[in-house]
């Protein structure tokens, strides 16, 4: 009987390979498509002059522009694909909620107010960091949240809709009290750029945002696969978890900080994408069933694949003009967001 | 080896839902819960499993505050089946039954073939074995229960702690499930409602409003009097002519016929 798509142990192996070599695959497609359209072959060679010193006859421009821009724009998508997918995946399992992401619970919101704090009204003087204010906003939003969701009466087991609710009315704060710092503090053209900052966009990622990007998305990974048997004991919730031999509060404090901290960072770098961290989960789940050990790899890749494709949508689909990747993810998300509420609420008793 | 409850008090908010109660599981025995819906039986087991804190007085085990203990150490030395218990994740049979390895896993430790091999026969003791691949939600209350009382078998505790294991269960896997209970040799607390098989246990214990009423061998506690007082009703001992065992049956009292109640 195979209950998950990839169960079966013979198909496991290469499925790791395959699910590495279409992420390779990705970041080569995003690396070459774009306003000019660039070989695939080219790509390859670029890649083997900047990476392994070889020597092919290029034009510096091409190369500059896939090395410069593209590839770092890719794997810079794929990072944050693999970090908000993996961060969606704790929410919901410690949250034991199918609806919960740090976009809808208003993370994503408390990170952007945090790091336009910073960016555009100047707290802390220049000596905190974008990321780190982004990093305070995520964790104030997320304690808000679950706070608010507590007060509410969401202790028992029907707790699932207060949280939702909780994080929209958190969103909306964090969200409002963004737009108030921007009309205080910034001009005109600052407030247009940041606006646009907000809905998600990859259009400034250089080599240093790779550099922030990816190793704490790549630590966080680790993180969470260390966890993997703590999460898969929350199963049965919290109180299951603690006679399982879990450590509940402590596993929470380091998964969902881990999950905040991946959040804002993606958001100081690309700003607020949402549904990456609802969808991914749920079609890992699909595909690798609902063991951690590999659903978060799952998670990961697949998280990664779908926002350099997404990355890639944004670019071609007006030509000559760019939408906010925001706006693709919400379009494949919106539908998927509708249909696990379906599901789930036919699923539920 | 025990399990003790001393002055042991659990509040929610203001009220208290557990008073002052001390007693001591022995090692080995098979010790019964019995009380009234809202008795607090579930409460004092999640204290006893160390899953709430107390408000005051302590759980010891060994001699020692089971709050000092930590999680994994605790989980090694009791396992737990509560009350109400469920997931909406498309976990087998299997996988729930594999996680009672959990205390004894680090977290790269693979799962051995020690760890198979425990979960086959504590797929096998509870008569699920045949469901194992079978996904959760499809399966029926009782055989869910089972398949819980299985992942708590895996766990291989001293202690198994079963909040009204016989739940859901058809007249069969109930007493199955009781003879492997007293088969095992550890020591087992379960919270029950049927009287009659509380009277297999070792020893009892009767709650009524937060507080332990008495503790004691089933004969002696489960008089006519006491259960009358404590759960209104009257009841009756007949003596099986099978057996010679006494079984009790009860009656809503008088006072208290069911057109009545309506
Ligand atoms: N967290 C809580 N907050 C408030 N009241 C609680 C809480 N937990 C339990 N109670 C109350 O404490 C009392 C004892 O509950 P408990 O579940 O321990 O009873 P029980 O003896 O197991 O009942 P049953 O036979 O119905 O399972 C009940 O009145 C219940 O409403
Ligand atoms: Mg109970």
């Amino acid at each position: 009987m195979a209950r998950h798509l990839l169960d079966r142990r013979i198909v496991r192996l290469p499925v790791v390979a395959l699910g590495i070599s279409l992420l390779v695959i990705a970041l080569l497609v995003g690396a070459s498509i774009g306003e000019t359209n660039i070989p695939f072959a080219t790509v390859v060679q670029v890649l083997a002059i900047k990476m392994f010193g070889a020597d092919y006859p290029i034009d510096a421009i091409d190369q500059g522009i896939i090395w410069n821009y593209r590839f770092s724009r890719a794997i810079v998508a794929a990072s944050c694909g693999a970090g908000l997918g993996i961060s969606g995946l704790v929410l919901q399992t410690l949250l034991r909620n199918i609806l919960a992401d740090p976009y809808i619970l208003g993370i994503s919101a408390g990170a952007s107010t945090g790091a336009v704090a910073i960016a555009v009204a100047g707290v802390g003087g220049g000596a905190i960091s974008l990321s780190a204010g982004a990093f305070v906003g995520a964790l104030v939003a997320f304690v808000l949240v679950v706070g608010l969701s507590r007060a509410a009466g969401g202790f028992a087991s029907n707790a699932s809709g207060q949280i939702i609710l909780a994080g929209v009315a958190g969103s909306q704060l964090f969200n409002a009290l963004t737009s108030f710092i921007i009309a205080r503090s910034a001009n005109a053209e600052q407030a247009r750029g940041i606006m646009f900052w907000l809905l998600g966009n990859l259009s400034g990622v250089r080599w240093p945002d790779v550099w922030l990007a990816t190793p704490v998305a790549f630590v966080v990974f680790i993180i969470i696969v260390f966890h993997a048997r703590a999460l898969d004991a929350f199963a049965f919730g919290a109180d299951a978890a603690s006679s399982l031999g879990i450590s509940v509060r402590r596993t929470q404090i380091i998964l969902i900080g881990a999950a905040a901290l991946v959040t804002a960072i993606m958001v100081s770098i690309v700003g607020a994408i949402g549904f990456v961290g609802l969808v991914v989960p749920h079609a890992a789940r699909y595909l690798v069933g609902p063991r951690h050990g590999r659903l978060t790899p799952a998670t990961a890749l697949i998280g990664a694949i779908f926002l350099i494709l997404a990355d890639i949508v944004s670019r071609i689909v007006i030509p000559g003009q760019v939408m906010p990747i925001g706006v693709v993810t919400a379009l494949v998300g919106s539908p998927a967001f509708a249909m696990i509420l379906v599901r789930g609420s036919r699923g539920a008793k | 080896m025990s399990l003790a409850a001393n002055n042991l008090t659990w509040c929610a908010g203001r009220t208290t839902i557990i008073e002052d109660i001390t007693f001591e599981v022995r090692k080995g025995e098979i010790f019964g819960l019995v009380g009234p819906n809202g008795s607090g039986k579930s409460t004092l087991l999640l204290l006893l499993a160390g899953l709430r804190k107390p408000t005051r007085g302590k759980v010891t085990f060994n001699g020692v505050n089971l709050a000092h203990i930590n999680r994994r150490e605790t989980a090694q030395q009791i396992a737990l089946v509560a009350q109400q218990l469920d997931t909406t994740d498309r976990l087998s049979v299997r996988e729930t039954v594999e996680l009672g390895r959990t205390p004894w896993l680090g977290p790269i430790t693979p799962f051995g073939e020690a760890d198979r091999k425990i979960v086959e026969d504590a797929l096998v003791e509870t008569g699920v074995a045949h469901l194992a691949e079978r996904q959760w939600q499809t399966l029926s209350g009782g055989e869910r229960q089972r398949a819980h009382i299985a992942r708590a078998l895996a766990q291989k505790a001293d202690y198994l702690i079963l909040d009204e294991p016989t739940n859901h269960l058809d007249i069969h896997h109930q007493l199955a499930i009781l003879a492997l209970i007293k088969r095992l040799p550890i020591t087992v607390i379960l919270a029950l409602h049927d009287l009659n098989q509380a009277m297999g246990c070792d020893r009892i214990g009767i709650m009524e409003g937060g507080r332990l009423e008495i503790v004691g061998s089933p004969e002696d506690t489960l008089t006519a009097e006491r259960i009358n007082r404590i759960f209104e009703v009257m009841a009756h001992p007949i003596i099986d002519p099978v057996d010679g065992k006494t079984i009790l049956k009860f009656a809503l009292p008088e006072e208290k016929k069911p057109t009545e109640l309506k």
